[in-house]
């Protein structure tokens, strides 16, 4: 404690500061090497309006700035134009060419020599014609609303496609949720076929707002919509895609930690991408962190239900045998209210753990607690009778109590329930769909009441999670 | 001593450092070999993109000097609030990467370093300190809205990307690689599972962890070091720790020899550590990080 204040004292000595910051100063400098798309909004995201506007113009600039616009005095200067200018552009279709003159200015701006600064100024182009920018996007409704955010369905003006756009809000005590940052850092890295992509994230002054690409359903919208019966032809194909996504993630160190039917979204092509990482986190420290209180009860593997905190990728691996059963079943596996329902409910289909089955166990505190009745594990056969041989083996290698016996997402694709997908399957590139292969196709779902494929348009009954 | 390296080097027992960190070094390092490596090649490959170079060099107010005098304020910080190194070493490298877009002044050099620090552990602990305490730790002089406001600055103009390599990653790979490596071809063909450190070697073992971890916290305050990338700190620091330690243990008495066979445990990888394209590098960073401790041993 004391070397901290030393710290402390001798920062504020070599920092002499006046007892309120000159908040014009501190802008000021910040603004100094600011970019053009920013000029709008850092005064704004600073919150401060106290600030003088500069008298001149800038001098190059040909048209007069709007009377609301606030000019800076920059040391470094930028040729800008105006938003008229901007507004013009975005009101055009996409496929538009910027005009000549547009191109010539771009290339004329100041040469930087270091590599960030020119991604910068490229990401500034791109705000230019509308991305990074909310007036790009119409909203259409709500789709759901959580205590962070609220998820509305929209249409980008780019590109006339879809959009779900979370909404994220920052007037918290806390400045921006973590789950948020966590979320958008670790989508940015992600590029797969099988995840939601991250088209844009806009700031404005109060929100944060995620561009995902939007998807129509999800599995549990789906297994709903199909009255519970779905193909079995399909199930292997869904499961193969969830399998996919998450081998993308883990390869990466990245657990998903909230797997789960309302998080696997599905387009009408039968595409299902993993979403919601608001929980995930990148594995990259020994964990001791996290409460034990990160999956939804159901699909949560029994290691963490007693309290294990050493926390890897068979985390997520247990889930995704529960939504193989409920995706073969059509009802969840172990629908359990409480810890200790969920961890009976276990106990008595895959049957009480032994040392064998599940080492260190006999002395786990926590488990002896509980006192729960000797039970034989069950046929899974009698259980899923819908599921062939190999799925029932990829099943019971999903839901083992040794983490470390449990199969991996990479182990689990090379499982021979899926030979029948074809070898192709295996060497697509990360961002193509399974859906590009001739050899794959969606069967029609029996139970299903009219087509294949979901009606467009049920965003009421949507449940789309938000953290 | 400024650092308090100097203590690191007579206490035998770490002192104010998180508590967590427990012991990875025997852990299941064995069977997460291949997602380790994997995770590995990827962290080594994104470095260069998570560069700051030269991130003082256009910055009017700020010098090599308070960016030091930030960062070790930051280290005891995050000592403070026992959350990971991984933290600490995120913090320093949003900073970094922010004040290649952005020139601040003096005075708000700190608010940037504690909201640096507040990201980080949003990204990386499951609780992260309070605002509140943050700015009661920079005197109050500095607001909530302030603070916020720079926040989403920082992400915005960071564009989010905040899965940076860090020493801590790094440094925690190198040694429990080594460890495991060492374990393996000790206990060939017997009974692997069975082979446990001893209490001693165990304490060495953190203590050479300590050490190692200590050197890179110089690093990171030293503006010098912002050049390299972290894996190449990282492996100089953990020669540089072995260099060391083995003659502090020299010379002091002799009821530290079975330390000193814990430590050659490590000595197994000495030779691969260094590939050749990155060999001279990491031997020009070693002498600079041996230069810059004994320059804060004497102080």
């Amino acid at each position: 404690m004391n070397k901290m204040k030393n710290f402390k004292r001798r920062f504020s000595l070599s920092v002499p500061r006046t007892e309120t910051i000159e908040e014009n100063e501190f802008t000021e400098q910040i603004n100094q090497l600011n970019i053009r798309r920013n000029e709008d909004m850092v005064p704004n995201s600073l919150g401060l309006h106290t600030l003088h506007p500069e008298a001149s113009p800038v001098g190059s600039d040909p048209q007069a700035p709007s009377p609301t616009q606030l000019h800076y005095r920059n040391k470094v200067q930028h040729r800008r134009f105006s938003m008229e200018d901007v507004s013009k552009r975005m009101s055009l279709p996409m496929d538009i060419r910027l005009p000549p003159e547009f191109l010539k200015k771009l290339q004329m701006e100041s040469p930087e020599p270091c590599k960030p600064l020119s991604r910068m100024s490229r990401r500034a182009s791109l705000s230019d014609i509308g991305f990074g920018k909310l007036e790009t996007y119409v909203k259409l409704g709500k789709l759901g609303e959580g205590t962070y955010a609220t998820v509305f369905k929209g249409r980008s003006k780019l590109t006339e496609n879809l959009v779900a756009l979370k909404e994220i809000r920052l007037e918290h005590e806390e400045g921006a949720p973590c789950t948020a940052i966590r979320e958008v850092s670790l989508l940015k890295n992600l590029k797969h076929a099988n995840i939601v992509t991250l088209h844009d994230i806009i700031h404005t002054d109060r929100c944060l707002t995620l561009v995902f690409e939007y998807l129509d359903s999800d599995l549990k919208q789906y297994l709903d919509n199909c009255g519970n019966l779905m193909s079995i032809h399909n199930v292997k194909i869904f499961m193969f895609q969830l399998l996919r996504g998450l081998s993308y993630c883990h390869k990466r160190k990245i657990l998903h930690r909230d797997l789960k039917p309302q998080n696997l979204l599905i387009n009408e092509k039968g595409e299902l991408k993993l979403a919601d990482f608001g929980l995930a986190r990148a594995k990259s420290v020994p964990t001791k962190t996290y409460s034990n209180e990160v999956v939804t009860l159901w699909y949560r593997p029994p290691d963490v239900l007693l309290g294990s905190t050493e926390y890897s990728t068979p985390i997520d691996m247990w889930g995704v045998g529960c939504i193989l059963y409920e995706m073969a079943t059509g009802r969840p596996m172990f629908p359990g209210s409480t810890v200790k329902e969920e961890l009976h409910l276990v106990f008595r289909l895959m049957g009480s753990p032994s040392e064998e089955t599940w080492p260190g166990i006999t002395a786990n505190e926590e488990f002896k607690s509980y006192m729960f009745p000797q039970y034989k594990a069950q046929a899974l056969i009698n259980h899923v009778p819908r599921l062939d041989t190999e799925g029932i083996d990829l099943l019971s290698a999903l839901l083992l109590y040794d983490t470390k016996k449990r199969s991996s997402a990479e182990a689990s694709l090379r499982h021979a329930y899926f030979l029948s997908l074809g070898e192709n399957i295996h060497s697509l590139p990360d961002t193509s769909s399974v859906f590009s292969l001739k050899e794959v196709q969606l069967q029609k779902d029996p139970g299903h009441r009219s087509s294949v494929f979901q009606p467009p348009g049920r965003g009421k009954n949507r449940r789309q999670s938000i953290f | 001593s400024d650092s308090g390296f100097e203590e690191e080097l007579q206490s035998p027992s770490p002192r104010g450092l998180p508590a967590e960190q427990p012991d990875r070094l025997t852990a299941d390092c064995h069977q997460e070999l291949s997602y380790d490596e994997s995770c590995f090649t990827i962290q080594k490959n994104n470095q260069l993109k998570f560069l700051a170079l030269g991130c003082l060099s256009r910055q009017p107010q700020i010098t090599p000097e308070a960016r030091c005098k930030l960062v070790s304020w930051l280290i005891a910080l995050y000592k403070h609030f026992s959350v990971s190194f991984e933290s600490c070493c995120l913090a320093v490298n949003i900073m970094d990467r922010f004040l290649v877009t952005t020139s601040v002044a003096a005075d708000c050099f700190q608010l940037l370093g504690v909201t640096a620090l507040l990201i980080a552990t949003k990204h990386v602990e499951v609780c992260s300190p309070r605002i509140k305490q943050l700015l009661s730790l920079c005197c109050n002089s500095f607001s909530r809205e302030q603070m916020c406001n720079l926040e989403c600055l920082i992400l915005v103009r960071l564009n989010f990307r905040l899965a940076a390599p860090t020493l801590a990653f790094f440094l925690d790979y190198f040694i429990s690689k080594e460890l495991s490596c060492k374990m393996i071809s000790d206990h060939e063909g017997s009974d692997y599972k069975g082979f446990k450190l001893t209490e001693d070697q165990l304490s060495t073992m953190k203590r050479f962890k300590c050490f190692a971890r200590r050197v890179c916290e110089l690093s990171l305050a030293d503006y010098a070091f912002n050049r390299y990338q972290p894996s190449v700190i990282v492996q100089s620091a953990i020669s540089l720790t072995k260099d060391l330690l083995r003659t502090h243990l020299k010379q002091s008495s002799l009821q530290h020899t079975n330390a000193l066979e814990t430590l050659d445990l490590l000595s197994i990888g000495d030779h691969e550590l260094h590939d050749s394209d990155s060999h001279s590098l990491t031997l020009q960073c070693t002498e600079e990080l041996r230069l810059l401790v004994s320059l804060n041993q004497e102080s």
